[in-house]
């Protein structure tokens, strides 16, 4: 379980959680189908084995999560954008 | 106490860096005969709220040249690592009023900086294409740059550099009309933005077809 951000009202929130909100922010900021994300599939990879994102929809999470969970996430390996369980882990180790 | 110096030095130094790029405007409004044209009143106004600034890219005296036209209104310019970063360059436009942005990696901090300075009313000046133009023909525009623009809900105002740099020369700053954007179509983020990018593109480019007469 990790504690939020001093500063902002957030009840504490365990992976899974942060999970469930980077799939709610995704779908909303980028104009995802919720049925077509998933946690495990590829974000970046081309359609159908990926949701084939590109730099700009990658800008919009960095935002958001940044905004959301306080964790910034610029110059982040690729390797944490890989799927939605690797941003939740990733966010997960890093919320203050 | 050493910390109380730091802050007053740099403070004096920032002072310092805008006196100079003050009186280098002027320089540059008599060397290069500079003017402001507003195709549309309404430009004006959008920029007394804080606005996105895009231009055409053809000089790297344009980043200097469009806040120092602008001198009244405090205009934010978006300026690549590379150039922010070397030695001579970085101690006056960590001073002034540039914002950084590495297209090296996947930066997301000139967002945060650019809406920093939207929320307190400034302008932000980016030039979408990343680059400069070579002879003279548009490259395509990153349609990032219309982040802050759709977090901020503030317009985007094109403009068209027009002219060479030639030295007593009319060097003319054309404004454009706030381009109405929307956002909130369906469908992906990506092919939204892309799409309002090149209506903000072909908007630009009218304006570099300006008459410098």
């Amino acid at each position: 379980m990790q504690c939020c951000p001093v500063g902002k009202e957030r009840k504490i929130m365990n992976q899974q959680e942060i999970a469930e909100k980077i799939k709610t922010l995704i779908c909303e900021q980028l104009g995802i189908d919720a049925e077509d994300l998933t946690d495990e599939i590829p974000l970046f990879a081309d359609a159908p084995e990926g949701l084939d994102l590109d730099s700009i929809d990658s800008l919009e999470i960095i935002s958001a999560i940044d905004e959301e969970f306080g964790v910034s996430m610029t110059g982040v390996e690729k390797e944490v954008f890989y799927n939605v369980n690797s941003l939740a882990a990733y966010v997960a180790a890093h919320i203050a | 106490m050493r910390r109380w110096l730091r802050i007053v030095g740099n403070a004096v130094f920032t002072g310092i860096m805008h006196f100079i790029f003050f009186l280098s405007g002027i320089g540059v409004r008599l060397l290069y005969r500079g003017r402001i044209v507003y195709t549309d009143p309404a430009a004006k106004a959008a920029m007394q709220e804080g606005a996105i600034l895009i231009a055409n890219h053809q000089s790297h005296k344009d980043g200097f040249f469009v806040p120092q036209m602008l001198w009244r209104k405090k205009v934010y310019v978006l300026v690549t690592s590379k150039w922010y970063n070397k030695k001579l360059l970085h101690p006056m436009f960590s001073h002034l009023r540039y914002i950084p942005i590495d297209l090296q990696q996947t930066d997301s901090s000139w967002i945060a900086q650019t809406e920093d300075a939207l929320k307190k009313g400034a302008c932000v000046l980016i030039f979408p294409e990343g680059k400069l133009e070579t002879n003279g023909v548009p490259e395509e525009f990153h349609a990032g740059f219309l982040l802050p623009a759709k977090h901020q809900n503030v317009p985007v105002i094109p403009m068209g550099i027009v002219g060479n740099y030639r030295p007593f020369h009319k060097q003319t700053l054309v404004i454009g009309s706030p381009l109405s954007l929307d956002f909130n179509g369906k469908g992906r983020l990506s092919a939204i933005l892309e799409r309002e990018s090149e209506k903000c593109k072909e908007q630009v480019f009218k304006l570099t077809q300006w008459k410098n007469d």
